[in-house]
């Protein structure tokens, strides 16, 4: 196949992929088991007495009174609530999922807390071990292959 | 987000303790799996270029998300495979996509509070998979477990290499 009609094929799956991205920006909400976070930044009283599964950053936490303030974001902006029944230890700046029934004043009572990153800390750690991860797909991959200019194409290197 | 290097170390142990029983599974293939275990963290793009960055240039809703889905990795495998000698894009794009969809299982395995992971398998289905919450990401415990299991499938691959020269 030429180089020119392998290009274009992939520019073509590429574009499809961001149909794909617009497809599911437009559509994923509806699809969603619980209100989303742009659905309680735009209209938080609707959704009083629903169940929701929320992602949030977490401000404060209070021990004594099993609460937390949490930051949740959406692309309508960021909001703040407090969580009931709150009962894991993350520290300010971790990231906790929580699902439970919406009350009103922006609170909720958690049914379960699951802790994302226990401290602000941890997304660092995830990026910098993703970094190491890429480098090793890198180094494993040319071991093997070889990009052969001649063909524009990937081709079994002398080692593979 | 799960991390990168726990995918890619889980393939390369699936498929390393498979090739001692499957000829097939040469380095080369064993490369093209772990390669593919990369895919859905390209969902990461979004960090570099925010969603309502795109939005504002496109003037239409837009999500990464996809990425990070069986339709994602099947379009995202499929141009990888483009750029390889035609006479290996079957199992190029084979080892890519079975690299890319054990990712999306061990992430489909992570806690989620409700017991529901997400739409993982769009935009074949809205579906969102119940979770065995076997784990959480940023837990280093579940990094040094693959490190340890992937150097001891490294080592014993090394020596069954040397018997068998």
């Amino acid at each position: 196949m030429h180089p020119l009609v392998r290009g274009l094929a992939i520019v073509a799956l590429l574009a499809a992929l961001g149909g794909l991205c617009i497809h599911y920006a437009d559509t994923a909400g509806a699809h969603h088991p619980y209100p989303t976070q742009d659905d309680l930044a735009t209209d938080y009283d609707a959704y009083v007495g629903e169940d929701v599964r929320l992602f949030a950053t977490v401000k404060q936490v209070d021990e004594a009174a099993d609460t937390a303030t949490v930051r949740v974001d959406s692309s309508a902006g960021s909001f703040r609530m407090t969580v009931d029944a709150f009962d894991v230890q993350v520290n300010p700046g971790g990231v906790v999922q929580v699902y439970g029934t919406l009350r009103a004043n922006h609170e909720i009572t958690a049914q379960n807390v699951a802790v994302v990153n226990p401290a602000g800390a941890s997304k660092a750690y995830k990026y910098g071990v993703s970094v190491v991860g890429a480098l090793l797909v890198l180094a494993v991959f040319f071991r093997s292959w070889e990009f052969d200019a001649d063909v524009l194409a990937f081709e079994v290197g002398r080692d593979g | 987000m799960a991390d990168l290097l726990t995918h890619v170390l889980a393939v390369y142990v699936l498929l390393t303790v498979a090739s001692w029983w499957v000829d097939v599974l040469t380095p080369r293939w064993i490369a093209i799996g772990m390669a593919g275990s990369a895919i859905p963290d390209l969902v990461k793009v979004g960090i570099v270029l925010d969603d309502d960055l795109v939005e504002g240039v496109l003037g239409l809703p837009f999500n990464w998300a996809p990425i990070s889905t069986l339709g994602g990795v099947l379009l995202v495998a499929a141009a990888i495979t483009l750029a390889f000698d035609r006479r290996y894009w079957r199992r190029v794009y084979a080892f890519l996509v079975a690299g890319g969809f054990v990712s999306l299982l061990l992430d489909g395995m992570r806690v989620y509070a409700d017991g529901q992971s997400g739409a993982w398998l769009y935009p074949f289905t809205w579906w969102y998979p119940p979770t065995p919450s076997l784990y959480v990401t940023s837990d280093p415990r579940i990094l040094v477990g693959a490190i340890a299991v992937a150097g001891i499938v490294f080592a014993i691959d090394q020596r069954l290499d040397l018997a068998n020269e």
